[in-house]
């Protein structure tokens, strides 16, 4: 089976408001997808659904076959869009703690990453900026030998100079045999990197391509693209 | 999974505990020291008296607010976020939580009790005991305590109180649980369960009593008290069952509402 992700009418509702409508989304293995809309679209939705954080309100996800549960937490990687841990911690204690539990966790490399960014790992959240906490998640999830990457927003909070940083280090350092999502609306920074694209549109899949037809099909870059179907 | 859980459960909310425990026993150790000094300071001992008195109370509200605060941060707030896509079961989650609020409430226990002894001897107290020999009448009590098998009574009804506190803690973790399904006022969901619950419990519980008690009454009138002791065991046996199977209630349900209809938002 080559699929990592299958949603099949996948809906979820927040009160009378639908974040995502009857989605029908299926990934392949060992590609680097990009999940592209604008704020509000369902893009964060649909990563929490799929890391088992949300609950659909009608449809399946499945993940290599299976619902998310335990199983599937073993082999995905979540990078959610907001700081997710005590700001009392110290990030050692933190690295320490995602070693302990995660099989695929590579603590050497996440060290080195850290060395390369020049974070102290003897720091307390609480004692760093947002870049910096953006930059320790994205280390702590890329460091992780998982079958499939979902980083929401991972270069939404940082200055130019510190995504190229950023994508450099996902390109770097993610098992090459899985699917990376990457949901943002900063298509431009992301796009030399892209293998497919989906675009959400107020909770619809309103296109799912590979990059390099897309823009042989429109001959036009997919930032182009993503404006003229999302143009207010 | 679950050991890893409660070790950095541990690891991650001893420091109030320690501070909370250390500060009990100090203020005991102060206020006994001043005490025993006597008349000079009396003022002061009686000042620290009551400062210990006060710090028993807040120090158990403390430690109930942090071990609830716990749970609500780590696994249905931002902290979520990381906790809920470790690769553990829901009910390994609830579990840990559960198990390190239990040994939190239980060491405020003994941290009292402990604090309570280190009063009494650093006031003078125990030396007096010693001094003055046992009384017969504790003798007394030693010798009825050994013919009735009384200890059975003690620990059939201290493991009752400590899964009666797990299901309390059960209660609050299965209101907040029921909470979160909502998209607005969980809050007032959470709170509207637990009282629910609350209510509907201590019905439950009083028709109980009345029914068992009624059949006391019976029993004491024999005035063979060897027949009271194993009424009074029967009693907590069924009430310790009966408490273990509403526990179990509210920990299967939490742990399928955080596996089936986890919300985080």
């Amino acid at each position: 089976m080559n699929e990592i992700l299958k949603a099949e009418q996948l809906t979820k509702r927040y009160g009378g408001q639908c974040a995502l409508d009857h989605v029908d989304l299926s990934l392949e293995k060992g590609k680097i997808v990009g999940l592209l809309g604008p704020n509000g679209s369902g893009k964060t939705t649909l990563l929490k659904i799929i890391a088992g954080l949300l609950s659909q309100s009608e449809g399946e996800v499945m993940i290599d076959g299976e619902v998310p549960g335990k199983n599937t937490k073993q082999i995905v990687a979540y990078l959610p869009d907001r700081p997710a841990f005590s700001k009392s911690m110290r990030v050692r204690d933190l690295v320490q703690k995602l070693n302990d539990f995660y099989d695929d966790f590579d603590q050497e490399q996440a060290h080195q990453l850290f060395a390369e960014m020049a974070i102290d790992l003897e720091k307390r959240f609480k004692e760093l900026s947002k870049g910096t906490i953006d930059k320790v998640q994205i280390i702590l999830a890329m460091s992780r030998k998982a079958e499939l990457y979902l980083l929401d927003e991972p270069i939404g909070g940082v200055d130019p100079a510190a995504r190229e940083l950023i994508i450099k280090t996902i390109i770097n350092n993610y098992n090459p045999a899985a699917t990376v999502v990457i949901a943002t609306h900063l298509i431009s920074d992301v796009e030399p990197i892209l293998d497919d694209v989906v675009f959400l549109k107020q909770g619809h899949v309103v296109l799912h391509q590979d990059v390099e037809g897309l823009r042989a099909e429109r001959e036009e870059s997919v930032d182009e693209i993503f404006r003229e179907v999302f143009s207010c | 999974m679950l050991g890893k859980l409660i070790k950095y459960e541990f690891k991650e909310s001893w420091q109030p505990m320690v501070i909370v425990f250390g500060l009990l026993l100090g203020v005991a150790l102060i206020d006994g020291i001043a005490m025993r000094i006597g008349s000079r300071i009396e003022l002061f001992a009686d000042v620290m008296a009551v400062i210990f008195v006060l710090l028993i109370g807040v120090a158990g509200v403390l430690v109930v607010v942090w071990t609830v605060k716990r749970f609500y941060d780590n696994l249905l707030s931002d902290q979520g976020y990381m906790t809920m896509t470790l690769p553990a079961s829901a009910a390994e989650q609830v579990g840990a939580k559960l198990i390190v609020s239990l040994v939190w409430i239980l060491a405020y226990a003994a941290a009292v009790l402990l604090s309570l002894g280190l009063l009494f001897v650093a006031s003078g107290g125990y030396a007096e005991v010693v001094r003055q020999g046992i009384s017969s009448d504790f003798q007394q009590f030693q010798t009825s305590v050994a013919q009735y098998h009384l200890w059975v009574s003690f620990w059939l009804y201290l493991v009752s109180a400590v899964v009666s506190l797990a299901e309390t803690i059960l209660t609050v973790y299965f209101a907040m649980a029921v909470g979160q399904l909502v998209h607005r006022h969980r809050g007032l969901l959470s709170v509207a369960t637990w009282i629910a619950i609350f209510v509907v419990e201590q019905i439950c519980s009083f028709r109980i009593m009345y029914t068992m008690f009624g059949n006391m009454n019976t029993i004491v009138s024999t005035t063979d008290f060897s027949k009271v002791v194993a009424a009074f065991n029967q009693f907590g046996v069924i009430g310790l069952v009966i408490t273990l199977a509403v526990g179990a209630i509210w920990f299967i349900g939490t742990s399928w509402i955080l596996d089936r209809h986890l919300n985080l938002e």
